[in-house]
């Protein structure tokens, strides 16, 4: 095959010309530049790098493209190889197929090894330093007691150095489920099994620490009834994931290629929600979605330059969502009968790296409808950092304080899908998901006969947008729901809260029950990044073909410039079609002076209509072929699209290669 | 059947706009032997390469027919059977001496091991051996113009095109060429060659064609062309002493007279200059008439 025999030799002449360099100088772009990106979290840092590499790839194989292909024919001709070429027993045609082709398993291999190569850049950014236990046994610590231990050899995650210690995330066998209660502090349920916390307050204990704290009439599981404690199961919210082992008993973290910023603060607690911020003409606003007192919310991303005067600045912090308030039963908001219009906040503002104090506030908070708005001041130079965390640490009366009573109409409960946060989840544009729910008043016949069709409403934590759904409940049954994708935020967590339930039920999450579980099954990273690589290959080999085609009649130079114009008419045929939709009113608008009469505003676009009409038809959509989109939002790319684009690119192909055969034929080599 | 054959063959070459340019060959008929040695001798820019060129259907002719082997030039069958040297050795200059034979022979379809031998056989025998591994780009024009050479012959042609086969080789090389122009001549092939070093074409071609400014001035083997038909040259291999004044004698005799005695010179390139000026003020005649 002399196709082949040309293809093999116009790839073999790229890699002697050392074009996989191109690769190198591409991996090590990412990683020089990877400690100037702006990023905050680990999930921003990744998808910052997905978006570079994906862009770095499209842009540097473009230009290989066109370079390649604009000179390979022309350079041949010049320098009289073709000579030595044409007068074997080949056809014209295979010596452009042949070299065509050749430069498509260029394009694919500078492709791959980009690939690859960000491919192991942004795995390196997505996972942390990792340290093996090399002591015979290392003890697992939480507040300086142990709590388990992890044997020799044993691989750990580590998130954070906290000075002799180092910050782990425990394997799940070792992940905390169970703890000990005190008996005093509970009363056994004979019929469903499970402890009530009776105290005000009862301490889960582990080897004597306490781990976590329980609410009056929250339930558990039991696992074991012993005299004076009973161990029982931890929900899923209280588990815990994180503890400290001694340094001294691992080896030391193997570093990353880029070391990934922490997310914990120094004292050791992990902040839990990431608040978004506005700003306005005399204030700033923070908007989040809070549950807790005693929870940090970081607000990143402040930008100096666009604070109102002033030395102190006036903050609004808006938060939205509070349910499950320990007050009046079924009845939020309200206290001993009365409906609360106020009160008192105590807060206090920390450094987000060092931990450090910067302000304690008080202030008074305005409730309105499930959610409140403080209103407080900054000293300036605390937000100059960029980032402020806000704790509140204090409220009079109890408001923000998430119940761990479920029976109440309103409940909120954040998920954190962990497998989410490199962002692994379908195509389709809904996230499908399981919940046990229970239904617990009124006549709810134990047969799972009667259905209520509770509406849920399902928001991202900063909770700025959210979505109702409703779902038909039946006691105490498994129930499918469904919500978009969107309500996960970038760190994979998502909030579920019932949002309305019909009269007479009510509904709660059983301590055991809280999980919800994902039906889809997520999809892998790599195989939506091969995918959204082919879709590259697909645009090389288009502007490829375009040099490639133009090189048979032009010059080199301007075979590359015909392959640059290729590229850059397909990024705009998507405006082109925009203005097309919008009709006449868009070429109107950019007319000054007096206003455009229709007849006017008509002439002209009847000019331009069906100009930008056969433009968009003949020229390929580049942005049929970028699926960066997708990566970025977590999305798997759909197959159907990358088949589309690569038959897209197939007949374009085809149409400039028989072209370039056609001309190529009746050219004269001398 | 001949190896070559041209039927009026003209080739006009034509600026952007399709205007004619220059006539670069006009009407050559010319036919070539199997088994024959064939100069084609010409000053530069009479139309040899280009004559080269339509024959091996890198350009096309504005009229007439080429045919090489009894099929139309460019035909991919028949170029199996071809080799070419072009007039300086373009090659790829990130392969090595191997992998262009290997390249070449590969589009020949040769199969590997007979592929392996011949590249061996070749490089030997153009005497790159040492530099079979280094890049064409390390290589002399010398060695640029033996590495042409050896890919001309690896398909084993039947038709050999060998365009200024000699440029840029010392003596030796030269000589080198020469024989094995000879030695291809021996095993029946059919050579092509262009030249205008005249003492190259001379010792080697059976038949010789004289290009000027495209037109085909002479055609005929190289001795008859050389031949003064109304004189005969005598070598008399150890003449006796007195054997000048005997031969006088018997010119006498026969009412003649000998015009010359001298050792034998090279004449082909008088032939080759009277040849070049009479094609020169013919094609000035035509343009001035």
């Amino acid at each position: 095959m002399p196709i082949w025999i040309i293809a093999r030799h116009s790839f073999k002449e790229a890699i002697r010309k050392r074009i996989l360099v191109v690769a190198g100088i591409f991996a090590l772009a990412l990683v020089v530049s990877a400690p100037f990106w702006p990023a905050m979290t680990d999930s921003d840092r990744v998808k910052l790098v997905q978006d570079i590499s994906l862009t770095a790839m499209t842009f540097l194989g473009v230009i290989i493209a066109v370079f390649i292909s604009a000179y390979s024919l022309p350079s041949d001709v010049e320098e009289r190889r073709i000579f030595t070429l044409a007068s074997k027993p080949v056809r014209r045609h295979e010596i452009l197929l042949g070299k065509l082709c050749g430069f498509l398993m260029v394009f694919a291999a500078v492709l791959a090894l980009m690939g690859l190569l960000g491919n192991i850049v942004i795995r390196s950014v997505s996972t942390f330093s990792r340290v093996e236990v090399t002591a015979a046994e290392a003890p697992i610590l939480i507040n300086g007691l142990q709590i388990g231990a992890v044997g020799k050899g044993r691989e750990l995650r580590i998130t954070s150095t906290e000075g002799e210690y180092y910050s782990v995330v425990l394997p799940e066998d070792q992940t905390l489920k169970e703890a000990h209660i005190a008996a005093s502090d509970v009363e056994v349920d004979k019929t469903s099994g499970q402890v009530r916390v009776t105290a005000d307050g009862a301490a889960l204990t582990r080897n004597g620490v306490e781990i976590a704290y329980a609410e009056r009439s929250a339930e558990f599981a039991v696992k074991d009834l012993l005299d004076g404690s009973y161990t029982v199961y931890l929900p899923e919210n209280l588990r815990i994931r994180r503890a400290l082992v001694p340094a001294s008993h691992m080896s030391a973290p193997r570093r990353s290629l880029i070391r990934a910023k922490r997310i914990v603060d120094p004292v050791g607690r992990v902040y839990r929600n990431q608040g978004a911020v506005r700003y306005e003409e005399d204030a700033l606003v923070f908007e989040t979605a809070v549950s807790k007192i005693g929870e940090i919310w970081r607000f990143a991303g402040i930008d100096a330059d666009k604070l109102p005067a002033g030395e102190d600045v006036r903050v609004l912090m808006s938060v939205p969502g509070i349910y499950g308030v320990a007050t009046d039963a079924g009845a939020p908001g309200r206290l001993g009968g009365r409906q609360i219009k106020e009160f008192d906040v105590a807060l206090q503002i920390t450094h987000p790296g060092s931990g450090r104090l910067l302000r304690e506030a008080k202030a008074k908070a305005v409730w309105a409808e499930r959610s409140f708005t403080m209103d407080f001041d900054l000293p300036r130079e605390s937000l100059l950092g960029g980032a402020v965390d806000v704790t509140i640490t204090h409220t009079d009366p109890q408001f923000l304080h998430l119940s761990t009573d479920f029976f109440s109409k309103r409940r909120t409960v954040t998920w954190h899908f962990e497998d989410l946060k490199m962002g692994r989840f379908g195509s389709e544009g809904k996230i499908r998901g399981e919940m046990l729910f229970e239904l617990r008043r009124g006549n709810m016949p134990a047969d799972g006969s009667a259905v209520a069709h509770v509406e849920f409403k399902i928001a991202p934590p900063s909770g700025l947008r959210n979505e109702i759904i409703t779902v038909p409940i039946r006691s105490r049954k498994r129930v499918e729901f469904e919500f978009s994708r969107e309500m996960i935020d970038p760190h994979g967590n998502v909030n579920v809260a019932v949002h309305k339930v019909p009269e007479p039920y009510a509904v709660g999450v059983p301590a055991k029950g809280a999980t919800v579980s994902l039906l889809e099954k997520p999809v892998s990273f790599e195989r939506s990044y091969f995918k959204a690589i082919a879709l590259i290959f697909c645009q090389l080999a288009l502007v490829g073909s375009a040099s490639v085609a133009a090189s048979t009649f032009v010059s080199g130079g301007v075979a590359a410039l015909v392959g640059f114009f290729t590229y850059f008419c397909g990024q705009a045929v998507s405006l082109m079609n925009d203005i097309l939709r919008i009709g006449p009113q868009a070429f109107a608008g950019h007319h000054h002076g007096p206003a455009v009469t229709p007849e006017g505003g008509g002439a002209s676009w009847a000019l331009i209509e069906p100009l930008l009409k056969v433009f968009v038809t003949v020229t390929p959509d580049a942005s049929k072929l970028d699926a960066k989109e997708f990566i970025l939002r977590g999305m798997d790319v759909p197959c159907g699209d990358v088949l589309a684009g690569i038959a897209r690119t197939a007949a374009y192909l085809a149409v400039f290669m028989v072209f370039a055969c056609f001309v190529f034929r009746r050219k004269e080599l001398g | 059947m001949y190896a070559v054959e041209t039927n009026s063959l003209t080739k006009v070459y034509r600026d952007f706009w399709g205007r004619a340019r220059v006539k670069a060959l006009n009407s050559l008929d010319l036919t070539v032997h199997q088994g024959e040695i064939f100069g084609l001798l010409g000053p530069n820019g009479s139309g040899k390469t280009t004559t080269t060129k339509l024959l091996l259907g890198l350009i096309f002719p504005t009229s007439g027919q080429a045919y090489v082997l009894g099929k139309p030039a460019g035909d991919v069958a028949t170029k199996a059977r071809v080799g070419f040297l072009p007039e300086e050795s373009y090659l790829y200059r990130f392969l090595n001496a191997e992998e262009t034979l290997d390249f070449y022979g590969r589009l020949f379809k040769i199969p590997k091991k007979e592929r392996r031998k011949k590249i061996d056989e070749l490089i030997e025998m153009v005497g790159l051996t040492e530099a079979r591994k280094r890049p064409l780009k390390e290589y002399s024009k010398g060695m640029a113009r033996r590495i042409g050479l050896a890919q001309a012959l690896i398909n084993d042609p039947d038709v050999v095109f060998l365009d200024e086969p000699t440029t840029g080789l010392d003596p030796i090389g030269t000589r080198e060429v020469k024989n094995l122009v000879i030695d291809l001549g021996k095993k029946g092939k059919t050579v092509l060659l262009c030249s205008h070093l005249l003492a190259d074409v001379e010792q080697v071609c059976d038949r010789i064609a004289l290009l000027v400014r495209g037109n085909l001035r002479k055609q005929g083997a190289v001795k008859e062309l050389l031949a003064d038909k109304d004189a005969l040259q005598f070598t008399i291999k150890k003449p006796p002493a007195d054997a000048r004044r005997r031969v006088e004698e018997l010119a006498a005799e026969m009412g003649t007279k000998i015009e010359g005695v001298e050792n034998p010179v090279e004449t082909l390139e008088e032939l080759f200059l009277d040849v070049v000026r009479d094609g020169e003020q013919a094609t000035d005649l035509d343009k001035d008439s």
